[in-house]
């Protein structure tokens, strides 16, 4: 049994102290595992990053705040190389990927891609005070979003590295005449193609569309507490998952009649959230929080399916994307005893809108016909 | 077979024949109401009859056996039933004990810098409040009082950094009386609120201030067990000295019970092998963790009191 889980975790998790946990959260029980040396570790080796390192997702990509890329090989469960790079000053903030080609985004705001020639370099930073986040476009991946405190929404594209494809204008100052600040704290493209949903550290959640305007076509506030996270539903168009550093965490529905106010709460957070997934197969939202649990939500019934207690503070998160659902609910089901999970799950079922069109579609072409 | 039936009739022929008034199990099903009672009565004294029969016997075994006796039972209380954390620090966990050796405190306990702490309050403040940073100043060596004068917290922490303090703490007060203490460690944090209730200075519990003297004190820190009781412990112990001068006897006490912080401020004296003596010198207070931030009161949560989401039981705890 043992060996069996090893083989196969399904999360993966960045930890403030440099630890990189894999979970696998399985029928039988929930494992977790340490891949480091715990003694070796220092502060400076705080992972602040993750990303997959190729399509069959057997390779993460982890950057540290010693401006160091490391890699780790799930199936041999080892780090294979760790690449320190000397770019410009800070931690780095995010990672990406390009047909195999590492992206990395500095704090103090230069994305380099690094070709095995010549490195293409951006400098996303031409004013304002730092970087937070950088995040690509899923469906062209040779398109990044930047955005940090003081420096807005920026696209760029690494084909014409000099400037910068959009750049955001804030917004018209406020009642009182005074200009509302701008501090980007994540990005989020949308699964409609041509929108982008950012959150700020002043809470707002704003929607930009590049092809219409400059200015945000929806901008508003939740709740008195910065925003951390922001992440986008795959399944549907206009949904994103906003977390807050109260440790709240709300689905909002962007393109809906009313977009400012949260469609569903997930509840049972202490702590500030730190990085929010959502699972673009199943309808199951994962979060990682300050107060060092992992969780799981169901999407739509909102009932937590799954905490785990991981002994570090939690930076960031992976999930496997062909992770199976009827495991994974069991073994939550029967590790916690809930009945909850029992529902969700059935709730979970009747939600899969995947392989039934395809079905129907046939079917209804030979009635048709 | 047939002798087998033979008998079975022939005690259910028996039973009929002995009809007998219904012997009442449940006292409550007797209607007369001078039966009843008599009952209950006849019964309650049953009941403490054979109550102190055990108890005799017990006794009498436990006296018999000496020290093999069974041990006493220890009665339920909201503590012993407390729900199961999965945060509980266990001993010997090696990446606790990582994260603490870098942490924002660990150079305090590795000894290399001596507390310097700021305490101040809000605005206007009244005498009580007055009174108790007094008293919180003979308490903590090494702090120093200073008057608020309408500056913001966060500029106050850039102004404390420079200028060498370790810690700030600021007791807020609300309709003259303290009600609240903000601790932050300088220079990247960790912060964390308190509610501060039930202030009582050493006047009201009939003390000299005289009596404490100027000794560097000894911190007990009593029965923080999760994570996050850990990270509070800690953060209370670095306000003091972390050389303590036994000569001096005092001790201070941070004791957790059910998530309230009591404060308790002691001289000791050891009056034989056994006997200790206590003395009481004053302040005394008790603290309620509201929330604990990363930053030097800017950044993101660690903790949050939630109150109609996390406490959902009394039996759940967090410290």
């Amino acid at each position: 049994m043992e060996e069996l889980a090893a083989t196969d975790f399904n999360v993966y998790v960045g930890t403030e102290t440099g630890i990189l946990k894999g979970i696998n959260l399985n029928q039988k029980a929930v494992i977790h595992k340490n891949f480091h040396k715990i003694q070796a570790l220092d502060r400076e080796q705080e992972i602040t990053s993750v990303a997959w390192g190729n399509e069959e997702e057997n390779e993460i990509l982890m950057g540290l705040r010693n401006q160091t890329v490391r890699v780790f090989d799930t199936e041999a469960k080892a780090f294979v190389s760790t690449r320190k790079i000397n770019v410009g000053e800070g931690p780095i903030v995010s990672l990406g990927r390009m047909d195999g080609i590492t992206i990395t985004a500095m704090k103090s705001g230069q994305v380099t891609l690094w070709q095995s020639d010549n490195a293409v370099e951006i400098n996303a930073l031409a004013k304002g005070e730092f970087l937070t986040r950088m995040r690509q476009d899923p469906t062209s991946p040779s398109v990044i979003a930047t955005g940090g405190k003081e420096s807005d929404l920026h696209l760029w594209d690494f084909n014409t590295p000099e400037e910068a494809i959009f750049t955001a204008k804030n917004v018209k100052p406020d009642m009182l005449e005074l200009r509302v600040p701008v501090w980007i704290t994540d990005i989020s493209f949308l699964g409609d193609h041509h929108s982008i949903a950012i959150s700020s550290r002043h809470k707002h959640i704003r929607l930009y569309d590049p092809k219409r305007q400059r200015r945000p076509t929806i901008s508003f506030e939740w709740e008195d507490s910065p925003l951390t996270r922001i992440s986008a539903v795959p399944s549907s168009n206009g949904q994103v998952v906003v977390g807050t550093a109260h440790g709240r965490l709300g689905l909002f529905d962007l393109r809906g009649r009313k977009p400012e106010e949260p469609v569903h709460v997930y509840k049972g957070f202490a702590g500030a959230v730190r990085d929010v997934v959502v699972h673009p197969k199943q309808p199951l939202v994962f979060s990682v929080s300050l107060d060092r649990f992992l969780r799981v939500h169901n999407l739509t019934s909102r009932k937590l399916v799954f905490k785990e207690y991981l002994k570090s503070r939690l930076n960031c998160l992976l999930i496997r994307e062909n992770l199976e659902e009827m495991d994974f609910i069991k073994g939550a089901n029967t590790a916690k005893r809930k009945m909850p999970t029992q529902e969700a799950k059935t709730e979970a079922k009747i939600k899969v809108p995947r392989a039934n069109p395809e079905v129907t579609d046939a079917e209804w072409e030979s009635l048709t016909v | 077979m047939e002798v087998d039936t033979c008998t079975a009739e022939e005690s259910q022929q028996d039973e009929l024949q002995d009809t007998v008034m219904p012997a009442h199990t449940n006292i409550k099903d007797i209607k007369n109401k001078s039966r009843r009672a008599k009952a209950f009565v006849e019964m309650k004294r049953e009941k403490r009859k054979k109550k102190l029969q055990e108890a005799k016997e017990k006794k009498k075994l436990a006296t018999k056996l000496g020290k093999n006796a069974p041990p006493k039972k220890q009665p339920h209380t909201i503590e012993s039933l407390r729900e199961k954390d999965d945060t509980m620090v266990e001993e010997e966990d090696e990446e606790l004990e990582h994260e603490e050796a870098n942490d924002e405190y660990a150079s305090y306990f590795t000894k290399s810098y001596v507390p310097k702490i700021l305490i101040t309050c809000s605005d206007n403040p009244h005498t009580k409040t007055i009174a108790f940073i007094r008293e919180l100043c003979r308490i903590i060596p090494g702090a120093v009082p200073k008057w608020r004068s309408r500056s913001s917290i966060k500029k106050m922490v850039k102004k404390a950094t420079d200028n060498g303090f370790t810690d700030i703490l600021v007791v807020n007060e609300d309709r003259r009386i303290p009600n609240g203490l903000l601790v932050i460690h300088l220079p990247e944090g960790p912060s964390a609120l308190f509610r501060l209730s039930n202030p009582k200075l050493c006047k009201d519990i009939h003390r000299n201030y005289n009596e404490i003297t100027g000794h560097r004190p000894e911190v007990i820190l009593n029965n923080f067990r999760t994570r996050l009781g850990r990270v509070v412990a800690r953060m209370l112990g670095a306000l003091f000295h972390y050389d303590p001068e036994f000569k001096g006897r005092r001790v201070c006490t941070f004791h957790n019970q059910r998530d309230y912080i009591f404060f308790r401020h002691h001289r000791y004296e050891f009056k034989n092998t056994e006997k200790v003596k206590l003395r009481e010198l004053g302040p005394r207070f008790t603290l309620r963790l509201q929330w604990l931030q990363q930053g030097a009161f800017d950044g993101d949560y660690e903790w949050a009191l939630k109150r109609h989401e996390m406490e959902t039981s009394r039996r759940r705890f967090f410290l």
